[in-house]
């Protein structure tokens, strides 16, 4: 299967740390764009739906909840899985995360072998379902 | 001053831990004790400080050699980074302040609440100041980097 997916961090280095991983977990990606923020993702996703978005939390403008929140609310949008890509890994945040609608967690830092576990779980997910 | 229960016991080596596990997953860089860097040549200063608030408040600052910098975001980046070099080399000092800290307070109080501020550039000397209540240094591809952590009253 080949990948469209929007990584979405307003660090442009851990972007480029995301892409690299991805490539060298052997994903074959078809698409592979960037957004700065949720406001950025959101726009970026009405151009053309990705199969997965990568976000951080801690964003200017708009953040990684409410970028999470937009998606779970619109029916255009709720299908694409989202993993959070986040420093925070305490229990409060991830529980609210996953409540918010996201499908998977990595935690900074990470292995890429971990993000590749995550991908391929939550693809997983969505070809099963 | 009233300090949170899980920053007291927090150590020196809690904070180098944190520092140590973000370097070598994500930066792939070469660690050793602070005593092995080697003296930086007339290289110019890239300091970074991270605030957080929530159960538990405070800042972390770290403090690295321009050309250190340069050398961590480009193994961080593969080479591939766009942007200009003193950029680069800030971004790749700031996101290391921020996956530290997110890093050691998650290790701290998994059980806590808390939300990090952007980071921001930061002078030579932090927290006006006062002492730290944490610090580590250490050498990182031969270079030296240093990190502080001052707690500060809830509001
Ligand atoms: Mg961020």
């Amino acid at each position: 299967m080949s990948l469209k997916v929007l990584i979405v961090d307003d660090s442009p280095l851990m972007r480029r740390f995301v892409e690299r991983v991805l490539r060298m977990s052997g994903l074959e990606l078809a698409e592979c764009r960037e957004a700065t923020d949720g406001l950025d993702a959101l726009a970026k996703i009405r151009e053309s739906v990705p199969d997965i978005v990568l976000t951080d939390i801690n964003m200017p403008t708009m953040d990684g909840e409410s970028l999470i929140r937009c998606i779970s609310e619109d029916s255009t949008m709720r299908d694409i899985p989202v993993i959070v890509i986040s420093t925070d890994r305490t229990e409060f945040r991830m529980s609210r995360l996953m409540e918010l609608g996201a499908k998977g967690y990595v935690a900074k830092p990470f292995n890429p072998e971990v993000l590749r576990a995550q991908l391929e779980r939550v693809l997983g997910m969505q070809a099963s379902a | 001053m009233s300090i949170t229960q899980p920053s007291l016991h927090a150590t020196n080596q809690d904070l180098l831990d944190a520092v140590c596990e973000v370097l070598d997953r994500m930066y792939f860089a070469a660690l050793g004790p602070a005593e092995d860097a080697m003296p930086a040549a007339d290289s110019a200063l890239i300091c970074m400080q991270v605030s957080f608030r929530g159960t538990l408040q405070g800042a972390l600052w770290m403090r690295v050699y321009r050309e250190a910098a340069m050398q961590l975001q480009d193994d961080f980046t593969a080479g591939s980074s766009q942007l200009a070099l003193d950029d680069a080399a800030r971004d790749a000092v700031g996101e290391l302040c921020n996956i530290v800290c997110g890093s050691l307070l998650s290790n701290l109080d998994p059980h806590g609440e808390y939300r990090l501020d952007q980071p921001l550039p930061d002078k030579e000397m932090p927290f006006g100041g006062e002492q730290p209540h944490l610090s580590c240094a250490l050498s990182v591809n031969d270079s030296l980097v240093e990190a502080r952590l001052r707690w500060s009253q809830p509001q």
